[in-house]
């Protein structure tokens, strides 16, 4: 079983497909408004219009994020139930058998990852796959993504295999919560922090996340 | 909406309850000639009906004894722990009498508080990150408490107006207009922090028509009573009937400006 | 496995019983169905914990590819799709990685939207009045219907409509139609009524091979890209148009191989240009051919183009070079200098007012293209879907000829990149048509009404001179193109409803769809996850077949469309010839022996392949288009009058003189700019100032997997449009919004965002009609909005022309 997994995005390689929000919904059956997987998109640019001609200097891309894992998990930290917890490999995990559905861990994930089942009226979340790491296998994101823009792996031995990289737009500050996620720039990525994006620092599809 | 309307009850009646208690133990600390004081049943009545609100927020509630098992981590675990002190030592208020409970309970009052604002205070929610909140929810302790300390008077002296009247002149009705003062400047100070590119407009005209509607009434009803005070003029709805209106008036504009402070709940770009 | 029951919404049929009748409805349809004597529909197993089975199959829609699913089964139940895991995805033989439209099958085929059991329309067509009826009697009625059609009217008054859903079928097989089942039955029953060409592409289709002959422009395959040191896409959107696991590798290895520079020339910052773009150049739609005029124009004067290559390869190019009985002045350089008729220099200040391209972003990209060599120019299928989209692809297909790129290595023709290797698998045969009179995919409608006014010179008609009999019967198998695929869906109402006119509509389909309610006879065939069958496709360096097992039972009473084919065939006394006694699996494995000896390293049995699944074969050459031409075009001439490339077409000149065309349309020899009477700077710009282009969407395929609301949830059916444009008409990001011109009305919620041109909108087809008690379209479906007049030359939808309006609703 890996350590401390982890995942790689190449946000040069992503389309904005989606099929890796899909292929987890199909493997765990998650609801209509649940996303263990969400992709965001990060637009922005201006137009200038003289007469009948335009300038413009309009960049976009999309990052895929589930859950981080991360080494300092405010989710974990704030649930009053001890539900949301990192396991021995590195996993966080939310245990629907202590869990009370508070919302804590959504509140205090900067990324979205806890996400709210209504049938259940319990919180859910990526767990790796952790049945499929158990059979060597990934998971179904990283299996399923037409551009092999998604990769998987202890997050030491990712990082030596595509070193590390600054953190871009609109993702939140890494400080935060440490995670272990390494995102391969686009070559239109704005740093972190940056307001240049359609909604400021916000995700420019709010509607599809 | 994710239940910002359950959590608004138990907030604003939860806090209300802490400031009748800590106003009780700062202005009248020996007033406890009555066995079951009628003011301590009052607050119990408002924790009850907060603590059921609260209950409403989770999704599943059959759980709820397993937040008690991280108060060393979680400030929610932590919530609740004060608010069961606080709850048990003024349930032991109806019963058992003395100055040490009293400082005991106003004092876990302002633990409670206190506890309750950091629940809300996380960096990942910047509309509510900053010492504004610990004021805000302090100023909604003190402002509504001491309205319903005055409510509280006021039906013990309904029939009376002469009594109601002098009581408008007393501790509680300046300990009112200054936490209303106080409320009035937080308003724009949380519109302000709470600057998003989105939904800013709608929410700012909200919490704009509340603040209005609430000082003129409040205005209008104040002002009244003042004239009255001093004979210049007399109404004909009852003294009585326009405290108590005065009050939920206040009650309303502190219900709504909460749910209004929740409604700016934003993560991860959306 | 964690157990699938709990934590899933209900995908079960939602009916309830109104009275006696019983009424279909989902929040996807545009109407309810009312049917009047629904009795025990068998229901589809509900699953359990036993034992997992899992098969290969795939995903079988017209996205431009093919990919393989692999389905598990447990009692009776699908209950997860993956894909293909096979390999270490080595390119060459890469996995064939399902999309995001190919992932979500289990809500396509569990739909509540699956027709039940054969349906026969009661009351008035298009009301939506049902009766259920047993096979039996459909065969019966259907067979019975279609021998009158042929009697009173002959077999051209028989129709097969354009119909996709099924394209990657073997023995379901939707289009063309000469490769359908429907098709061998019609031929043996003395032919049918044809369309030529398809939605897709009739404007390149029809237009381009006038420019380098035969019937099909070839272009080099996309892998080719490794060996050009720059790319230029005009409208190629492959991110969004071949989404494939198979196809997304290709791309990736055409671009990142050597780091080739891609520009792309684009009204939107499509997601192609997110990965694989390193420049956007934007452009108003269908404007492609002025921007092309004026590329030519600073070759021309900076003598940039390869002159050897245009006095070998290339005829029309100067005056020296027209052909006998052209006029002077009507070669492409006097057109270009403005020393032609119009008079008008193609400079470009000229270009910069029609595309909004700046003057000296159009100069650096004519050096850039004519002296970065190789180039790989291509184009998508978007430019050519405009009133002129004829005209364009020729002149896109210029620069490749005035910079000497096409026939080597690295470069292109202009159209778009080759579809593909193929293994050469038998196919289901359907004998021939003897029927040679052909529609276009897109006038056939006009048949309907009246059909004494089409001739060639006025209908495009092919194979014959003229039309000579009305659309009686139409067969409208895995086809949503009756309207909501079609265009003009409020014009099109009164022309199918009415009974006068087309006799008989049959849909025969797996879901209801908006082009369902006008049926006659309503017959659910099984989706391809629900019967055995192969398919075979390819890309530039990989050919394959997916051997699709049979995973569950048909769903309700629905049948393959062989059986179906049979069972009518029966009833005109021609089953014997239509099955030659065989099942529809005893064809397959007749097929399957045939396709041994052709690629004889297939699985030893078909069992055997439908075990293993996938059969993969690498290509290691690239493709490389009219390279014999190029090598040697005196003893390899393209299949033009001169045996070169025309860049004045001398049929066209005729035509222009022989056609009878509407007002403002114009056919040229020469790629000639003309003004779009329903695009940039046109006069019906005061009333309805915006352009819409419909593009192709993640969210569906068309308008397969329309109803998914896993889908629905992560690609909302959207109109983009640009803050300028927004900020003007008071409209913010997803605010819902009425979008309008003369013919229809549509509602749907904006998406404000720079990636799109001012003074243009996106609003993506194959969104489902669902029309409110107005008429007006509540579902942001494109095609109420779009108009019905074809094209001057191929007849073809000009759907990216379409003028609205755009308010708050």
């Amino acid at each position: 079983m890996i350590k401390n997994p982890a995942f790689y995005v190449n946000s040069e390689l992503c389309t904005g497909c989606k099929c890796c929000v899909i292929a987890c919904k199909d493997k765990h059956d998650l609801l209509d408004g649940v996303m263990w997987r969400r992709v965001i998109e990060y637009s922005g640019g201006e137009w200038l219009v003289t007469g009948n001609v335009f300038e413009q200097n309009v960049f976009a891309y999309y990052i895929s994020i589930s859950c981080n894992h991360c080494e300092n998990p405010l989710c974990v930290k704030g649930c009053p139930t001890k539900a949301m917890q990192k396991d021995e490999n590195g996993i966080v995990w939310v245990d629907q058998n202590r869990c009370v559905g508070c919302h804590y861990c959504e509140w205090n994930c900067p990324y979205g990852a806890p996400q709210y089942n209504e049938e259940l009226g319990r919180m859910s979340k990526c767990d790796f796959c952790r049945d499929n790491l158990a059979k060597d296998e990934p998971p179904a994101c990283v299996a399923a993504c037409p551009s092999r823009a998604l990769d998987f792996g202890g997050y030491e031995e990712l990082q030596k295999k595509y070193g590390k990289h600054a953190t871009i737009a609109p993702l939140p500050r890494p400080e935060m919560t440490t995670p272990h996620l390494i995102v391969e720039p686009n070559r239109h990525s704005k740093p972190q922090g940056s307001m240049a994006g359609t909604r400021g620092q916000l995700v420019s599809n709010p509607e599809e996340i | 909406m994710e239940g910002f309307i359950s959590l608004t009850f138990f907030t604003v009646l939860g806090q209300t309850a802490a400031g009748m208690a800590i106003l009780s133990a700062v202005f009248e600390p020996r007033n406890d000639q009555q066995r079951y004081p009628f003011w301590v049943i009052v607050s119990l009545a408002l924790m009850v009906l907060g603590g059921i609100a609260s209950v409403t927020h989770l999704g599943y509630f059959l759980h709820s004894l397993y937040t008690l098992t991280n108060p060393f981590s979680s400030p929610l675990s932590q919530e609740i722990y004060s608010v069961g002190l606080f709850g048990g030592l003024l349930f032991l208020s109806l019963f058992i009498r003395g100055l040490w409970l009293r400082i005991l309970l106003a004092l876990s009052g302002v633990l409670m508080v206190y506890v309750m604002s950091n629940v809300y205070t996380i960096e990942t929610v910047t509309p509510w990150n900053s010492s504004i909140t610990l004021v805000s929810f302090f100023t909604t302790a003190i402002l509504i408490g001491a309205v319903f300390l005055f409510a509280v008077d006021t039906f013990k002296n309904k029939g009376n107006e002469e009594e109601i009247l002098a009581s408008l002149t007393g501790w509680k009705t300046i300990v009112i207009a200054l936490a209303f003062v106080a409320r009035i400047v937080l308003v724009p100070l949380q519109v302000i922090k709470a600057s998003t590119p989105v939904n800013t407009t709608l929410l700012d005209s909200q919490l704009t028509l509340t603040g209005v509607a609430v000082v003129l009434g409040f205005f209008l009803i104040f002002r009244n009573a003042l004239r009255e005070l001093n004979q210049k003029e007399t109404c004909s709805v009852p003294l009585f009937t326009r405290m108590v209106i005065l009050c939920l008036i206040l009650l309303a504009g502190e219900l709504c400006g909460r749910f209004l402070f929740f409604s700016r709940y934003i993560n991860f770009g959306m | 496995m964690a157990t699938k029951n709990t934590t899933q919404k209900k995908m079960d049929r939602r009916d309830f019983i109104k009275g006696s009748s019983l009424i279909l409805s989902s929040m996807f349809l545009p109407f309810s169905i009312e049917i009047l004597n629904p009795g025990e529909a068998p229901a589809a197993p509900a699953g359990g914990n036993g034992e997992i089975t899992t098969f290969w199959n795939s995903c079988n829609v017209n996205c431009g590819s093919r990919c393989a699913l692999r389905v598990h089964v447990q009692d009776g139940k699908i209950i997860q799709i993956e894909t293909d895991n096979t390999g270490d995805d080595t390119y060459g033989l890469h996995q064939l990685r399902a999309c995001p439209r190919g992932r979500s099958m289990r809500q396509r085929i569990y739909a509540e939207e699956r027709i039940p059991y054969p349906l026969k329309r009661v009351g008035k067509r298009g009301e939506g009045k049902f009766e259920r009826i047993s096979w039996e009697q459909a065969y019966t009625e259907l067979g019975q219907r279609l021998k009158k059609t042929i009697d009173e009217y002959g077999n051209e008054a028989v129709y097969l409509n354009y119909g996709t859903g099924a394209l990657g079928s073997t023995m379901g097989k939707s289009w063309p139609p000469d490769a359908t089942p429907v098709a061998r039955l019609m031929n043996l029953a003395g032919g049918y009524l044809n369309h030529y060409s398809d939605y897709s592409t009739i404007q390149i289709t029809i237009g381009m091979p006038y420019l380098y002959g035969g019937s099909w422009v070839d272009g080099n395959s996309l892998s080719d890209m490794e060996n050009s040191k720059l790319a230029v896409f005009f409208g190629n959107n492959p991110s969004e148009t071949r989404m494939s696991g198979c196809k997304c590798k290709t791309l990736q290895h055409a671009r990142f191989t050597n780091n080739t520079r891609v520009i792309v020339v684009d009204p939107r910052y499509t997601d192609t240009i997110v990965s694989s773009g390193d420049e956007w150049i934007p452009i108003l739609p269908g404007t492609d051919t002025a921007l092309c005029a004026a590329l030519a124009y600073v070759m021309i004067t900076e003598d940039l183009v390869d002159i050897s290559f245009i006095r070998r390869y290339t005829m029309g190019f100067d005056e020296e070079s027209l052909p006998e009985g052209a006029e002077p002045g009507s070669s492409y350089k006097s057109y270009i200098l403005g020393q032609g008729p119009d008079k008008t220099p193609k400079t470009p200040e000229w270009a910069a007012e029609i595309t909004t391209i700046p003057v000296h972003r159009i100069q650096k990209l004519a050096r850039e293209i004519a002296l970065t060599k190789p180039c790989f120019i291509c184009q998508g299928w978007g430019p050519q879907r405009t009133t002129n989209g004829e005209n364009l692809s020729r002149a896109v297909g210029m620069l490749a000829v005035l910079t000497g790129n096409v026939g080597i290595a690295g470069g292109n023709t202009g159209a778009r990149e080759a579809s593909g290797q193929s293994l050469p698998m038998a196919t289901f045969p359907t004998l021939e048509n003897p029927v040679k009179t052909s529609v276009s995919c897109f006038n056939w409608f006009q048949a309907i009404e009246d059909h004494t006014w089409m001739t060639a010179e006025t209908a495009g008609i092919k194979g014959r001179d003229r039309l000579i009999a009305p659309i009686k019967f139409i067969w409208n198998y895995a086809s949503n193109c009756l309207t909501n695929q079609h265009g003009g869906i409020n014009q099109m109402n009164p022309i199918l409803q009415d009974e006068e006119k087309c006799e008989t509509i049959l849909v025969i389909d797996t879901t209801l769809t908006a082009s369902a309610r006008y049926a006659d006879y309503l017959l659910p065939c099984c989706s391809n996850l629900e019967e055995h069958d192969w398919t075979a496709d390819g890309d530039s360096n990989i050919a394959y077949v997916i051997f699709a097992e049979k995973c569950i039972e048909p769903l309700h009473e629905s049948r393959g469309i062989y059986d179906i084919c049979a069972g009518i065939a029966e009833q005109i006394g021609l089953k014997e010839e239509f099955t030659e006694g065989r099942t529809q699996y005893q064809w397959m494995e007749h097929l399957y022996d045939q396709s041994k000896k052709a690629v004889p390293d297939l699985p030893p049995t078909l069992e055997d392949a439908f075990k293993q699944g996938i059969y993969k074969k690498y290509f290691p050459e690239n493709h490389i288009a009219y390279k014999a031409f190029r090598d040697d075009p005196e003893a390899n001439p393209l299949d033009t009058a001169s045996g070169k490339i025309e860049i004045y077409a001398p049929e066209l000149a005729e035509y222009a003189k022989t056609w009878k065309l509407d007002k403002g349309q114009r056919i040229t020899a020469l790629p000639e700019h003309i003004d779009d009477p329903e695009g940039a700077q046109s006069p019906m710009q005061k009333k309805y100032p915006l352009q819409m282009v419909t593009y192709h969407y993640k969210q569906r395929t068309h308008s397969t997997y329309g109803n998914c609301s896993w889908l629905q949830e992560v690609s909302p059916q959207e109109l983009w449009i640009n803050p300028l444009d927004a900020r003007a008409r008071g409209i913010k990001h997803t605010q819902r919004v009425k979008v309008f011109n003369d013919r229809g009305v549509t509602y749907v919620e904006a998406k404000v965002t720079p990636r799109i041109i001012p003074g243009v909108v996106g609003l993506p087809e194959g969104a489902w009609h669902k029309p409110n008690k107005k008429g007006e379209d509540m579902n942001g479906c494109p095609n109420v909005l779009t108009r019905l007049q074809p094209t001057a030359l191929a007849k073809g939808n000009p759907h990216h022309s379409t003028l609205i309006q755009v308010e708050k609703a």
